[in-house]
């Protein structure tokens, strides 16, 4: 399934070296970071298709640019198609960097204390423009205070960021996403439920590998890498969290990320707000 | 006027292409995978196929695999365009009448190069 695409603003990586830790991939049973010679070829086949789709479109526009036969109207809009397809390129390449140093145990999360229902709240807000565009109604939602958890909250941020821009890039015009904070029995829970055109059953255990993307064709109708929600999860894990996901195709999904319950914060704790 | 389908499931590909082919002169129709391209080729007769290799529903392979099944090719003329490096998807392409593979990326000129050599008489030895 082609998922939106990934995004990492803030993040910067390895911001501190490790020991070498089982990677995520490998702890959840999957293939390891190092894969074999057929595994690496068809991830570099995939990658290199991810980062030669953009270059020739960006070649393909700059050319009639150049050529100077573009009418003023539409010249804005091709600057602003290799604008677009830049950013494209360098959050790829980011998002890549990033998971290749999670899979080598190389970036480590500085913890502090960190209110996930303020950062939600924060992070729903820089979609405000996206959601309108498409008439999206987005809606937050907590049931009272919610515990702080020891957290990094910008590799928090990246992940929520992804799960968020994904639920709006596949719900349809006029749809819905619910955003819903969570705390029981220490676990903290945040549920991002959407409206959209939902995911294959067969597709849904490969939703979290990189590069995946599924087979209907209003996913691959959409712009993405396929590395977004492998981030998403991944940073979660880092956290000793989870990543779970339920749905319906034609209903929508539902994405809900947990943080273990030990690492929430006793009252009294003073916070710093969401970074 | 020479009629060219091209397909791509990416729209601004589709979209600069069909410029710089209609500026050239010819007539331009869009598919966004290889189901419609298909269904235009079958409908519309174009003499050139311009098509993406990796696409949903039906690829640039299947697409031509099913083209030549139809005996279309090599009258209809195909270049698909690809980052791939699959080496035996590649053959397999290579090997259908008609049919050359390009790699990604291609600019417009380049495109519109190759047609126009496409429609050079062809020298007898």
């Amino acid at each position: 399934m082609r998922w939106g695409p990934a995004i990492r603003d803030g993040l910067q990586a390895p911001r501190c070296p490790a020991g070498a830790t089982e990677s995520d991939a490998a702890r959840r049973g999957r293939q390891p970071g190092t894969p074999g010679a057929p595994a690496q070829r068809e991830l570099l086949g995939h990658l290199a298709h991810e980062l030669k789709s953009p270059l020739h479109t960006i070649g393909a526009y700059a050319e009639m640019l150049q050529e100077g036969s573009v009418d003023p109207a539409a010249r804005n809009e091709f600057f602003a198609v290799i604008t677009s397809e830049s950013q494209r390129l360098a959050t790829l390449i980011d998002t890549l960097v990033d998971l290749s140093n999670i899979e080598a145990g190389a970036l480590v999360p500085q913890r502090g204390p960190v209110r996930i229902d303020a950062l939600v709240k924060e992070l729903v807000g820089t979609f405000d423009t996206a959601a309108r565009g498409k008439a999206i109604d987005v809606v937050v939602s907590s049931p009272g205070p919610i515990p702080a958890v020891l957290a990094d909250s910008q590799l928090l941020a990246v992940a929520l960021r992804n799960l968020l821009a994904n639920a709006i890039q596949y719900t349809p015009r006029g749809g819905r996403v619910e955003v819903r904070v969570g705390a029981a029995r220490g676990t903290i829970t945040v549920e991002i439920a959407d409206s959209g055109i939902g995911i294959h059953p067969d597709d849904r255990p490969q939703v979290f590998d990189k590069f995946f993307r599924g087979r209907a064709p209003e996913v691959r109708q959409q712009p993405g890498s396929g590395l977004g929600l492998a981030l998403a999860e991944r940073l979660v894990a880092l956290h000793g969290g989870g990543l779970e996901v339920e749905s319906a195709p034609g209903v929508g999904s539902t994405f809900r990320l947990t943080l273990p319950g030990e690492r929430a914060v006793p009252s009294g704790v003073e916070l710093r707000e969401a970074r | 006027m020479e009629r060219i389908v091209v397909c791509d499931d990416e729209a601004y590909a589709r979209r600069v292409l069909q410029m710089k082919l209609e500026r050239a002169g010819y007539e331009v129709l869009l598919a966004s995978d290889g189901d419609e391209a298909l269904d235009l080729v079958r409908t519309h007769g174009p003499r050139f196929l311009i098509t993406d290799l990796v696409m949903p529903k039906m690829d640039g392979l299947e697409l031509c695999t099913a083209l030549h099944t139809d005996g279309r090719l090599p009258a209809l003329r195909v270049l698909v365009v690809t980052s791939s490096n699959d080496r035996a998807q590649r053959a397999r392409l290579t090997a259908l009448p008609g049919v050359v593979v390009a790699d990604k990326p291609l600019s417009p000129s380049q495109v519109c190069a190759w047609v126009r050599a496409q429609m050079q008489p062809e020298v007898q030895g």
